[in-house]
């Protein structure tokens, strides 16, 4: 079954690969996926319905992400929320000899490096993941609701700049999302347009 | 006399100077300074919108007290297209301008601190410091001041006196249209949206052009939640003489441009009627089939057991507080909701758990009419003489209140043009609205008991009640049968096959109720009794409450030959483009009018050929499950219920024209005529 799933989304990626893949909707169900992670983990999106999960898109390389580590601002994110019980789940879609690209021991590496405490680093090499919820920057993120519904999808949060000042005055959709989200009240803001640098998907 | 030091580092992209440029045209003291981005071959610096990725550039300065530095100054940017995504910016050299003013002529220095983001693929985030020597009373070098003054050319325009700009959203366009006296040789070049999440970048913007009028039609952004009031850009054109200008721009989005004919009637109505069309409506609400049958068996207790005038009394103003409650509950939260995308009026039948539970409440009357079990027997006997009186209020209170969930969609036909004012209105106004359909609702009921003359009407009691009230119980089965159906198409087999467990299992604990929690058992009896049905009953509705959509919304496939396709707003302007008619019928399953009129009126034989003639594009927006792009898109259209017919003309520009939410052949044939008449106009007007 798990098995089925998986090569029918990896049909489905590919498919609409060759398109501009349909973002999915805020209130419909989150792709599933299955894929190894940087640990040789298998991941299994399914596996996680009860809980709220994250999905952080993910470049070392990019200015727009290195604004957030270097300021310990994700890690901090990754850390608060994954104390709270929720699933949190860092993707780097660059293809190899992209930007962003890196082997799997170097992404430990790097993580460990900058301190980042994702629950799991999933390196998604033919962007299948990417193309499946239509992911465009880094850094991209997406909430998705226990029940396996998508619940905020977008940007990090409203400062829409490289710089690492504006951290401490940006207001955090993410975090805004999933506090309200533990707190059982409405998520206000579902959807943003996402801002960074663009995803080095393999080429079509 | 103007000096950059900065020397470029090896890994940087663009080399960045502070230079100084012409006076300012309408000022004797103000001056035009220049940030120059020399960039790398291949690599780009954005426009204040970046687009889809990057940043645009900052700067901060210091400089003498007696000076000052305005903003940054944006020239037009060019589309820098990385499929999927459009950017907006810069390559090779870029010439941002800043106005400087002075009070004073002495030599001062300007630094700066300039950082940016370059990206070619992959992007890189620099800095760099600048510094400008400058004597304000003298003239800039020849060759700066010409750099800085082409730049100036290139800035956007402010709005000209004379543009009359109005906006309006059409399926997932966005129309924006701009009259002034154009002249024929006017070229719409692009736009650029001002700000993310408004249009969708990397589409193709295209525009028409009339003497005294351009219009652009943009695609809405996937990212965008709801419309924004104005969407203000830059607009590029080119006339006669191929010199490019631009413009900046500010469209309004009119509640009323975004509409169709309905919205705009009802909106405009005054407030008072449309209470009054609210009461109105909610009093036909009685009459419909959803609700009648719960009617019926609330006027036949009133009749039969209830006596003393005071207790007739307490029952309908319970009656009326359930169905005024649970009218302005819908209401609030259509009015509150935070995203209207994803809600309208009668769309709780889009989630599966609440059809099962109406399904098991509707089930659990209907086997309480037949008597399989006693509700005052499940009361306490401390409760004593108060129970009758109580558990009937509380049961009116729940009548009440079903008839208005489940009546919703039945009493869309109605209240749909009175709801789209409802909801357009101020919020208090609309709120009324709501109450006043559930006093409406409420109306029939309340009268028996206030005109003492109505109570003749009610029947003496008798044997025959005994019947009637049994027979009652079958309209409730054959309720219950629908619902099942229409969570069947939500949640496929497994669903349905759970609820009809779970109806089973309720059916199960009522009938335990009925043996053996009567009046007459011993508390013992009683006490099981009642936990065996309760842990029945709890697993039924645990089980019910956990229904989940599983299943897309089925295709339509009619058997008139037509062809409907599954609305997309892709499929919606790909046919527009087309110039073709189009018409898009917003339906679902549990609308019992969206099926009275495809059986009755769009499957009828005049209305399929003329809709063949004409080749009017069909799309069929199913909303039994829900879908957040189509309620946006029906929305969007200008309606806020189903059924909504939104017939597109096949002239390019405005608005759907919404049909009446009940068709007849007469209605559809003589719409699509005008409809598709208008293109042929079109058609002979253009090679003018």
């Amino acid at each position: 079954m798990v098995q089925k799933t998986f090569i029918a989304s990896l049909l489905l990626a590919t498919t609409l690969g060759l398109r501009r893949a349909a973002a999915p909707a805020i209130g419909q169900p989150a792709p599933d996926f299955t894929i190894t992670d940087t640990r040789g983990k298998t991941q299994h999106l399914a596996d996680y319905r009860g809980k709220w999960v994250v999905l952080e898109w993910f470049s070392h390389a990019c200015p727009y992400t290195i604004k957030q580590y270097a300021t310990g601002n994700m890690q901090r994110l990754q850390r608060t929320y994954t104390g709270q019980g929720v699933v949190w789940l860092s993707i780097v879609s660059s293809a190899p000899g992209r930007e962003g690209f890196t082997t799997a021991s170097k992404a430990n590496a790097l993580a460990t490096e900058k301190g980042a405490v994702p629950s799991a680093l999933i390196r998604d090499t033919a962007g299948t993941v990417g193309h499946l919820y239509d992911a465009r920057n880094t850094p991209q993120l997406f909430v998705i609701s226990p029940t396996g519904l998508l619940a905020y999808a977008g940007a990090i949060d409203d400062k829409r700049t490289a710089d690492t000042a504006d951290v401490p005055k940006a207001h955090n959709y993410v975090a805004a999302a999933l506090d309200a989200a533990i707190a059982g009240k409405p998520i206000v803001v579902q959807l943003t347009q996402p801002y960074g640098c663009t995803i080095q998907y393999a080429e079509q | 006399m103007a000096v950059a030091p900065s020397v470029a580092q090896p890994a940087h992209h663009a080399v960045v100077r502070l230079i100084s440029g012409p006076t300012v045209a309408d000022s004797s003291h103000d001056r035009w300074l220049g940030l120059e981005f020399k960039l790398t071959p291949g690599w780009h610096v954005y426009w204040r919108n970046p687009g889809d990725a990057g940043s645009p550039p900052t700067a901060t300065w210091t400089l003498p007290a007696a000076w000052s530095l305005g903003a940054i100054q944006w020239p037009r940017p060019r589309r820098i297209e990385v499929p999927p995504l459009t950017a907006f910016g810069y390559e090779e050299r870029v010439v941002f301008p800043i106005r400087f003013s002075s009070r004073g002529a002495d030599r001062g220095i300007i630094r700066g601190h300039v950082s940016w983001v370059a990206c070619r693929l992959e992007c890189v985030a620099e800095d760099d410091s600048v510094m400008l020597v400058l004597t304000p009373a003298e003239p800039t070098s020849g060759r700066d001041e010409r750099v800085v003054a082409d730049a100036v050319d290139r800035l956007p325009t402010t709005t000209p006196a004379g543009w009359t700009m109005r906006g309006e959203s059409v399926g997932t366009s966005i129309v924006l249209s701009v009259h002034a006296p154009f002249g024929d040789d006017v070229r719409v070049l692009d736009f650029f949206p001002a700000d993310p999440g408004v249009v969708e970048h990397s589409a193709r913007v295209t525009s028409t052009v009339k003497r005294d009028r351009i219009t652009l039609r943009l695609v809405r952004s996937q990212y965008a939640n709801a419309l924004p009031e104005r969407i203000t850009g830059l607009v590029v054109l080119t006339g006669r003489d191929s010199i490019i200008r631009s413009y900046d721009v500010e469209f309004p989005i009119g509640a009323a441009a975004s509409g169709g004919d309905a919205t705009r009637r009802a909106a405009s109505a005054n407030w008072a009627t449309l209470l009054l069309l609210a009461f109105a409506s909610g009093l036909l609400v009685n009459v419909m089939p959803c609700v009648f049958p719960l009617l019926g068996i609330k006027a036949l207790s009133l009749s039969s057991t209830v006596t003393r005038p005071s207790e007739r009394s307490l029952r309908a103003l319970a009656y009326a507080a359930g169905s005024i409650a649970s009218s302005a509950l819908i209401g609030g939260i259509l009015l509150l909701s935070s995203d209207p995308a994803r809600s309208a009026w009668g769309f709780q039948m889009q989630s599966p758990s609440f059809l099962g539970g109406v399904a098991l409440l509707l089930f659990g009357a209907g086997l309480s009419l037949l008597g399989v079990f006693e509700v005052p027997a499940l009361f306490p006997r401390w409760l004593g003489a108060r129970t009758d009186g109580l558990t009937a209020s509380v049961g009116s209170f729940a009548a009440g209140a079903t008839a208005i969930l489940i009546g919703a969609p039945c009493a869309a036909p109605f209240f749909g043009v009175t709801l789209a004012g409802a909801l357009t209105a101020p919020h208090a106004v609309g709120f009324a609205a709501f109450v006043s359909f559930g006093l409406g609702a409420a109306a029939p009921f309340a009268m028996l008991v206030v005109t003492p003359a109505s109570i003749a009407w009610i029947p003496r009691s008798g044997r025959w009640m005994e019947t009637a009230k049994q027979l009652l119980a079958f309209p409730l089965f054959g309720a219950t049968a629908w619902l099942v159906w229409v969570a069947q198409l939500q949640t496929g087999s497994s669903g349905s096959a759970a609820l009809l467990a779970s109806l089973c299992a309720v059916a199960f604990a009522l009938w335990m109720l009925g043996r053996w929690a009567t009046v007459s058992a011993s508390p013992s009896v009683r006490r099981a009794a009642l936990a065996a049905s309760a842990v029945v009953a709890g697993v039924a509705i645990v089980s019910v409450s956990r229904l989940t959509v599983s299943s897309r919304a089925p295709a339509n496939t009619s058997s008139t030959g037509l062809h409907w396709q599954a609305y997309t707003d892709a499929r919606l302007d790909s046919l527009l483009s087309a110039s073709r008619a189009v018409l898009v019928d917003f339906t679902a399953e549990w609308c019992l009018t969206c099926k009275v009129n495809e059986i009755g009126t769009l499957q009828s034989e005049r209305v399929v050929s003329v809709l063949r003639e004409r080749s009017v594009g069909l799309l069929r927006a199913n909303l039994t499950v829900a879908d957040t792009s189509i309620t946006r898109a029906l929305h969007a259209v200008g309606g806020a219920s189903l059924p909504t017919y939104a017939l597109f003309a096949a002239a390019e520009r405005g608005s759907p024209r919404l049909l009446p939410i009940l068709l007849t052949p007469d209605i559809v044939v003589s719409a699509v005529e005008r409809a598709t008449a208008a293109s042929r106009t079109t058609v002979l007007e253009s090679p003018r």
